[in-house]
């Protein structure tokens, strides 16, 4: 089997995998943290990632047809390669608990009040695993499905709000003696661009892998505008005070949607629930993907299945764990964003410099 | 795959599965404060059978219950304590506060509205000086349902451009700002029919004044832009009416010497509806008419400014446009102190415009 993906695919990997659930609460980030000028921290740290995910992407083009563990292993031998594997499959566990969590917390905060926590993790994690199993070249297949159903839905509700939304609410755009507050605020959307070190477990195709960083930072641009339009017209909606009362505020910002002449969209949150989850749905199996990907280059002769049931067991327990801790989903925030740091940035870029290093020696 | 997320998903809700016929499907929530605490009265739409008819076609009925309590919890408890099914918010159409709840403090109920997700953000609101259990006899010929009744009376008035909308989020959304100035429509009963009265004036979480209908012309302007409105002026004896399509208003706003300086400036377009002769008019007595309509639609919202610093409520959103070009000055004011003190200056710049019936007086006629 061909365990490659190609730059249309990787693209829609980025997206879902980006803005699966960081979406939902990304506009009560940017309100508490930046305010109207937080489009301004949103395209400063896409610009930021978007070169982190060009070194990403330059690695897989320079070792076609290998994921980090492989060309790691060559580069730096087995005992490096060992270790990131370790790294990644742990950090990976972390943000898959985190994403789980997070989803059971919103489907309840918002739609099925009264279903256990439980209930959502166990029901959605065979699934997932499903999909995990099927190896990267199948989900790559299945986010460009989903992709594009995405992003359209998207482009119809924002476009809404764009429309109904009160413009004052997110003026001035910019105002100069808070740029200190837009610059600082950058620490805290850097849990939105986290998922680009999930190009780590996919190696690129043969074809047309020279243009995959430059296609690579275009989408982490995409992925910033995205945002902020998100953001703004959530602040929009709501108001830039009234949003930081919601965790969820996306759902919020959507549910004030008034449409009084399409009977059958009363309820576009309804809507969002069937097309906007298809992200999150997308976004943890990708995750989940990435973990069985580094445990089976750890331990070779185990059986895919296998793997792929204990990880999805592991998950189930550590999300069992989450919600009983308090505050989890913020510890996991703190962890998943330092974390995120060494798995997104520092390896590969200390990766890219030995490779490039080895080359030219 | 999709089949099987859906299987799943569906299987999760399995612990919210509620029969539509097991729940208070309720339409119209009334809060009250009382000299006890608070009531809530909600109208229950039934979906059971067994509803009267009117001329061979069943009619929606409707149950009533009442809560109350020491509290909102005490209130709430005690209307599920008479209510034999789940009480479901979700259909909630239109939610009325008395008079003495809005002259009291709302902030409160809105916290609870905030936390509750069930409930639509989207929900219109009104005030009300009549009773609640009067205002759950208020019947009309289309609709008994008291909730929908009001529901379709102020979307009838958005659609007339009398009023703009104003739901239960955008209360939730002003409170949550610096300054907490807004309105709330006021409803009343006539002839059994709910009216629109006026508009109570809040800032925060309580009412700091009345504004009638009569004096409410052209506050819509202020906040959206509205459908035409129709006004008629006196000309030489004749009465003319225009519809005027007026933009949102433009606000500059400067502070200098201690003081906050408003300029606003109004533009849109009247057409010549008719004259209440028939006679021809030159193009020239038109645009007298023209200037005379524009002097009239500058007293009109000049009046719905003063009324507004009079009752020291900025409820036209001034403010906004304040805040927008001054945010470093904004936030070391208090609106609430400057705001009556603001001089304001407004600009009206209409064009005039011949309408389909021809008025105008050809050359050599």
């Amino acid at each position: 089997m061909d365990n490659t993906i190609t730059n249309r695919q990787m693209v829609f990997i980025l997206f879902l995998t980006l803005t699966s659930i960081t979406i939902i609460t990304i506009p009560k980030t940017i309100a508490e943290k930046a305010g109207v000028g937080g489009w301004a921290t949103l395209l400063l740290t896409a610009l930021m990632f978007g070169l982190l995910v060009m070194v990403i992407a330059s690695l897989n083009s320079m070792y076609r047809g290998k994921m980090l563990y492989d060309y790691s292993r060559e580069l730096l031998g087995k005992a490096f390669a060992v270790i990131f594997a370790v790294f990644y499959s742990l950090y990976f566990l972390m943000v898959s608990a985190y994403l789980c969590t997070s989803m059971a917390s919103m489907l309840k905060a918002n739609f099925l009040l009264e279903t256990p926590l439980w209930a959502f993790v166990l029901v959605s994690l065979p699934v997932f695993g499903y999909v995990a199993y099927k190896g990267v070249t199948n989900i790559a297949r299945l986010f460009e499905f989903y992709g594009v159903i995405f992003i359209l839905a998207m482009t119809v509700v924002h476009g809404v709000m764009l429309y109904q939304g009160e413009t004052d609410n997110i003026r001035p755009l910019f105002v100069p003696s808070e740029t200190g507050k837009y610059l600082a605020a950058v620490k805290d959307t850097i849990i939105g661009f986290l998922g680009i070190e999930v190009l780590t477990i996919t190696p690129f195709s043969l074809k047309r892998s020279k243009k995959a960083p430059r296609v690579a930072f275009l989408t982490l641009i995409a992925v910033g505008f995205a945002y902020v339009l998100v953001v703004e017209t959530s602040i929009m909606m709501v108001g830039i005070h009234e949003i930081t009362f919601y965790e969820y505020p996306l759902i919020n910002a959507i549910r004030q949607i008034v449409l009084h002449y399409i009977e059958f969209l009363r309820r576009v949150d309804i809507v969002y629930l069937t097309l906007g989850v298809m992200g999150i749905v997308a976004g943890i199996s990708m995750v989940y993907l990435a973990i069985v990907e580094y445990v089976c280059r750890l331990f070779p002769r185990a059986a895919r299945w296998l793997v792929v049931v204990i990880v999805g067991f592991a998950i189930f327990l550590l999300s069992l764990e989450g919600f009983g801790i308090l505050d989890f989903r913020h510890i996991a925030v703190q962890l998943i964003t330092y974390g995120g740091l060494l798995a997104a940035g520092v390896i590969p870029v200390s990766l890219w410099i030995v490779a490039k290093v080895k080359r030219h020696g | 795959m999709t089949l099987a997320l859906c299987l799943s998903l569906g299987a999760m809700g399995c612990w919210d599965a509620s029969a539509v016929e097991d729940k208070d499907i309720v339409t119209a929530v009334v809060v009250d404060k009382t000299d006890s605490g608070y009531s809530f009265t909600v109208e229950i739409a039934s979906i059971s059978q067994g509803g009267g008819s009117q001329g061979g076609t069943k009619a929606p009925e409707s149950k009533v219950l009442k809560g109350e309590g020491k509290t909102f919890v005490a209130a709430r408890e005690s209307l599920e304590r008479k209510s034999d099914k789940l009480i479901d918010l979700s259909a909630v159409q239109s939610v009325v506060f008395t008079e003495n709840m809005l002259y009291d403090d709302i902030t409160q109920y809105m916290q609870r509205f905030r936390h509750n997700p069930a409930y639509r953000k989207t929900v219109y609101v009104a005030g009300t000086r009549v009773t609640p259990d009067d205002l759950m006899k208020a019947t009309s010929e289309n609709n008994t349902l008291v909730g929908t009744s009001l529901y379709q009376t102020f979307l009838s008035l958005i659609k007339n451009g009398q009023m703009y909308e104003m739901t239960m989020g955008d209360i939730l959304t002003s409170l949550s700002c610096e300054y907490k100035g807004y309105l709330i429509p006021a409803v009343d009963l006539s002839d059994g029919e709910i009216t629109l009265i006026g508009f109570y004036a809040m800032e925060g979480g309580a009412c700091k004044g009345f504004v009638p209908v009569e004096g409410s012309s052209g506050i819509v302007h202020f906040h959206t832009k509205s459908k035409p409105i129709h006004y008629s002026v006196e000309y030489k004896g004749l009465e003319a009416a225009f519809a005027v399509d007026m933009k949102k208003a433009v606000t500059r706003g400067e502070y200098r010497d201690g003081k906050v300086r408003l300029n606003i400036r109004f533009s849109g377009k009247a057409t010549l509806q008719y004259l209440s002769e028939e006679k021809k008019v030159t193009d020239e007595e038109l645009n007298e008419m023209g200037e005379t309509l524009k002097q009239d639609l500058r007293e009109r919202h000049m009046e719905a400014v003063k009324t507004s610093q009079r009752v020291g409520v900025d409820y036209l959103d001034l403010h906004e446009a304040f805040r927008i070009q001054n945010p470093d000055i904004y936030k070391e004011l208090d609106w609430s102190q400057v705001y009556p003190d603001a001089e304001i200056n407004m600009d009206m710049d209409v064009e005039i415009r011949w309408g389909t019936i021809d008025y105008k007086e050809k050359e050599g006629e």
